[in-house]
């Protein structure tokens, strides 16, 4: 597959992705949002871990809320 | 495959998954509708008027899901604050009642950080409140800035994540062109949507 035919079937596949997200009833659109949050505090807490910029106090906040 | 199979394979694929059910399946319990719970009950209580969703968990509700630590309610009071400086001390004391633990920005309620936002002093959020949309969420009643009134308070605020949200809703097509230009006008946001458009626009 050449680059652009790739790019092209990325564009699709991207498109496809968020019109299914914004299909979602409002239930699952914040079950993702509540994924994301969990996978974005996960990113922010390797990154820390391997000497880069600290956590956020306000994702500290999020996640000593959350995970009490 | 079928097309539509193929497609909720494309879709579960995208987001690290199998197929669409174990996608779903994943889903944690959400706790909005309790969150709905205590503010009807701030409201019965007389310690705020109408209330409405706003910010980014707005953004989520009307088009996708974008990441945001917080949950923004924008609310009147019931009783007209002759202060100039509003004080946030009634709604406090009742998360103390409830046990929510609470700092100067947030409530957390039920694993939620909620911040307050209250609307009075500008006449485009209480508008906003006015206007707000009603979704169903776990059987109840929420009240949601409409997608017009959000992107006017996100134009006004100016900042850089809220010109991308502002960029997401119209890349979207979910925008009612006459109403968000009505909206423009009456709150003299009309010459800055038209400096600024370009950052949200391919014209």
């Amino acid at each position: 597959m050449d680059s652009d035919s790739e790019i092209a079937e990325l564009t699709k596949r991207k498109e496809i992705s968020r019109s299914y997200l914004r299909s979602q009833t409002p239930e699952a659109k914040i079950a993702q949002l509540m994924n994301l949050q969990e996978q974005y505090y996960e990113m922010l807490a390797v990154r820390e871990a391997n000497g880069g910029k600290p956590i956020p106090a306000k994702w500290k906040k999020w996640h000593a809320a959350r995970h009490p | 495959m079928g097309m539509r199979s193929r497609r909720s394979s494309i879709i579960a694929r995208c987001f690290g998954f199998h197929d669409l059910k174990q996608m779903e399946n994943s889903l944690p319990s959400t706790k909005i509708g309790e969150i709905l719970s205590v503010l009807d009950e701030m409201r019965q209580a007389g310690i705020v008027d109408k209330y409405a969703i706003g910010g980014a968990f707005a953004a989520v509700l009307h088009n996708e899901p974008i990441s945001t630590i917080d949950l923004d309610i924008f609310f009147l009071f019931k009783e007209k604050h002759s202060s100039l400086v509003l004080s946030l001390d009634s709604i406090y004391e009742f998360a103390r009642s409830r046990g929510f633990s609470f700092d100067h920005e947030f409530v957390n309620i039920h694993g939620w950080l909620v911040q307050f936002v209250e609307a009075s002093h500008s006449k485009l959020w209480s508008e906003a409140i006015e206007n707000a949309v009603v979704l169903s969420i776990d059987s109840r009643e929420a009240f949601v800035i409409d997608k017009e009134h959000l992107v006017a308070m996100w134009l006004f605020a100016g900042r850089a994540k809220d010109y991308q949200k502002i960029a997401m809703f119209v890349d979207a097509g979910i925008l009612d062109d006459e109403r968000l230009t009505n909206i423009l006008a009456r709150h003299e946001l009309l010459v800055k949507w038209e400096s600024e458009k370009w950052r949200f626009t391919n014209g």
